[in-house]
């Protein structure tokens, strides 16, 4: 990939990373209120800013966040399953991606639930699953960071192959 | 996400082991998913999935747009 659309990429895909942490936190605000505000309008309120934050904010942010990790991951060297810590980050993205999908419909339903007139007091929230979503997410951040060593299998194949078919250097002289 | 380049790696003549990092991480999700398995069989967890939270609220076919819109009103204003 050349350098510019490379640091394009990398750009989308630390936005969109990042982006999709500072939702869900919004969210949570919105999920704290709606559990334990004892206003019924505040209550109803919340669940309804939940499933629009949910479906027009953390979920673009979140698939959007997959596709442009995936390319910038095969458009460097670093690849998708070279090293332990790009293919630990894919599987715990992966992971809260689908968590997520399956969490927006019950999102959608407690809105629905508490707009249709029913004591919104009595919904239950998402706390465990949104404040379970934002530590994984914190884990992917932090590994990104970090990047903990340790090459796969995989990896240390296509090392050798690669050096294997570099042409060999040419020892310079001491002087 | 910083760094666009790998480090350069060790020059190993045979596959590199499985970093200790790793091997802790994938012991606290197997741990973590045995609890939830366990959780859900002997049923102290409780039912899991969308069914859930919806026990004691009445489940409508389509909302209610005038409460809605009166509902973020008050969560704005």
């Amino acid at each position: 990939m050349p350098p510019r659309l490379r640091k394009a990429v990398l750009t989308t895909h630390v936005t969109t990373s990042v982006g999709w942490l500072g939702a869900v936190l919004a969210y949570i605000a919105l999920d704290v209120t709606a559990v334990v505000s004892t206003d019924v309008e505040r209550v109803r309120a919340a669940y309804l800013a939940m499933d629009v934050t949910i479906s027009y904010a953390i979920v673009p942010l979140a698939l959007a966040s997959v596709f442009v990790g995936i390319v910038n991951a095969l458009g460097t060297s670093w690849g998708l399953f070279r090293h332990y810590w790009v293919l630990v980050k894919l599987l715990l993205t992966l992971v809260a991606t689908t968590v997520l999908l399956l969490e927006t419909q019950t999102i959608r339903s407690l809105a629905e639930a508490a707009a249709s007139g029913v004591e919104p007091r009595d919904l239950p929230g998402s706390l465990p699953h949104s404040v379970g979503g934002v530590v994984v997410l914190f884990l992917i951040t932090a590994l990104s960071i970090y990047k903990p060593r340790g090459l796969t299998r995989y990896g240390w194949r296509k090392q050798q192959e690669q050096r294997r078919s570099q042409p060999e250097q040419p020892m310079t002289p001491v002087a | 996400m910083a760094e666009t380049t790998p480090r350069p790696g060790a020059d190993h003549g045979t596959p590199p082991r499985m970093p200790r990092w790793v091997k802790v991480a994938a012991i606290v999700v197997g741990l973590l998913v045995l609890v939830f398995v366990v959780l859900q069989l002997t049923g102290i967890g409780g039912k899991h999935g969308p069914g859930r939270h919806m026990s004691g609220a009445s489940m409508p076919d389509i909302g209610t747009p005038g409460i809605a819109q009166a509902s973020v009103a008050t969560l704005l204003g």
